[in-house]
């Protein structure tokens, strides 16, 4: 493949929450020169060094849950819902559980709780279905397969938890057996 | 300093707040915690530089820390657009109309607090129920900012005195202290 010259990096991700984040930090590890674009406003650290916290979160109900500050905006922004054709374009227009749209994604308030697929969750039309009218698909992976993956991606998020917790879950083989909680 | 209500309007809004959040005991109603200010403030909010929509952070000063809440953050173009919208109505402006029209804020309480009356400060309270019900947008809209303006932080015109947080046993921001065992548990 031609390599411009004028090429200002290798690789530009689009969004910096949980997966563009985790994607980059692979990425740079890696030695490859990463962009990364995001719509929201940043109100974590300052862009340039020493980096400090810009200071922009603080217990304030009105600008946080009746303002929107860290988006998206209901307003600009709404999510849809229609159950059915009849409802026409839209049922409802606005605020559904958003999730942040600021530097950092849906991260900025996050509770690191990412749940795995079962086993089974990869064999849903093999061992639970099939179900009649409905397009249940088996993946095209399975949970051995996945593991390690999973494993990577909670250590790289940062997930917190004690292994075998939760035992109708899958033991994990990877990924973290306990985290301390970091202080805030 | 009035921003954008009329000093009439400014005892009705008052009135009308004291309506939907009376005044109960040793706790004063919506009238008495400057939910009238805390409106003004909010219909008049690009009258600031910046304009007063996100108080800034990350500490009040009220359980240590330097008070920053009164340094109001600048507005990215995209908040802007979604404020002056809600605030000053779409205004025919292509930008502002990508989901069709927009009635503001400014407008809902100006032809609010007229239909509402000139004598409407000096009816007794049944009769001003009366015409608040009568008028829901105007009604809607208030008691939302009646509640911003009377619990939310008083940086934002309201909650006279932290008078609002005694009211409902609320602490308020306690950043950086933290929450003492006895917030926690209730016991010392």
């Amino acid at each position: 493949m031609p390599e411009p010259a004028d090429r200002d990096c290798d690789a530009v991700i689009i969004g910096t929450g949980p997966a563009g984040a985790t994607a980059a930090d692979v990425l740079t590890g890696a030695g490859w020169s990463v962009i990364m674009l995001e719509k929201g406003s940043n109100h974590l650290l300052a862009l340039d060094a020493p980096f400090d916290p810009l200071g922009h979160v603080s217990n304030d109900e009105i600008k946080f849950f009746r303002r929107h500050f860290l988006g998206p905006d209901p307003f600009l922004e709404p999510r849809t819902y229609r159950r059915a054709s009849e409802d026409g374009d839209r049922l409802f227009a606005g605020e559904v559980n958003n999730l942040p749209s600021t530097v950092g994604g849906g991260g900025f308030h996050a509770d690191a709780k990412l749940p795995r697929f079962r086993a089974v969750d990869f064999k849903a039309r093999s061992e639970l279905g099939p179900i009649e009218g409905a397009d249940i698909v088996d993946w095209p992976v399975d949970y051995d397969e996945l593991e390690p993956y999973y494993g990577e991606a909670e250590r790289l998020v940062g997930v917190a938890g004690l292994a075998g917790a939760n035992p109708p879950r899958p033991r994990p083989a990877s990924g973290i057996t306990r985290t301390p909680h970091l202080p805030a | 300093m009035l921003r954008f209500l009329s000093e009439h309007e400014h005892t009705v809004v008052a009135a009308a707040a004291d309506r939907l959040i009376p005044p109960s005991g040793p706790h004063p109603g919506g009238a008495a915690l400057g939910v009238a200010d805390y409106v003004d403030n909010l219909l008049g909010a690009f009258t600031f530089d910046p304009p007063l929509i996100y108080a800034g952070g990350p500490f009040s000063g009220r359980a240590g820390g330097e008070a920053s809440f009164a340094d109001f953050l600048p507005l990215s173009r995209h908040e802007e657009l979604a404020w002056r919208t809600r605030i000053e109505g779409s205004l025919g402006l292509a930008e502002r109309e990508f989901n069709g029209p927009v009635r503001g804020w400014q407008e809902i309480y100006r032809e609010g607090l007229a239909a509402l009356g000139a004598d409407f400060t000096e009816v007794d309270g049944a009769e001003q129920d009366r015409r608040l019900n009568a008028n829901q947008p105007l009604r809607e809209l208030l008691y939302e900012h009646a509640c911003e303006g009377a619990y939310g932080p008083p940086e934002y015109g309201g909650n006279r005195d932290l008078a609002g947080w005694r009211a409902i046993d609320f602490p308020g921001d306690v950043q950086p202290r933290g929450y003492t065992d006895k917030e926690v548990s209730g016991r010392a």
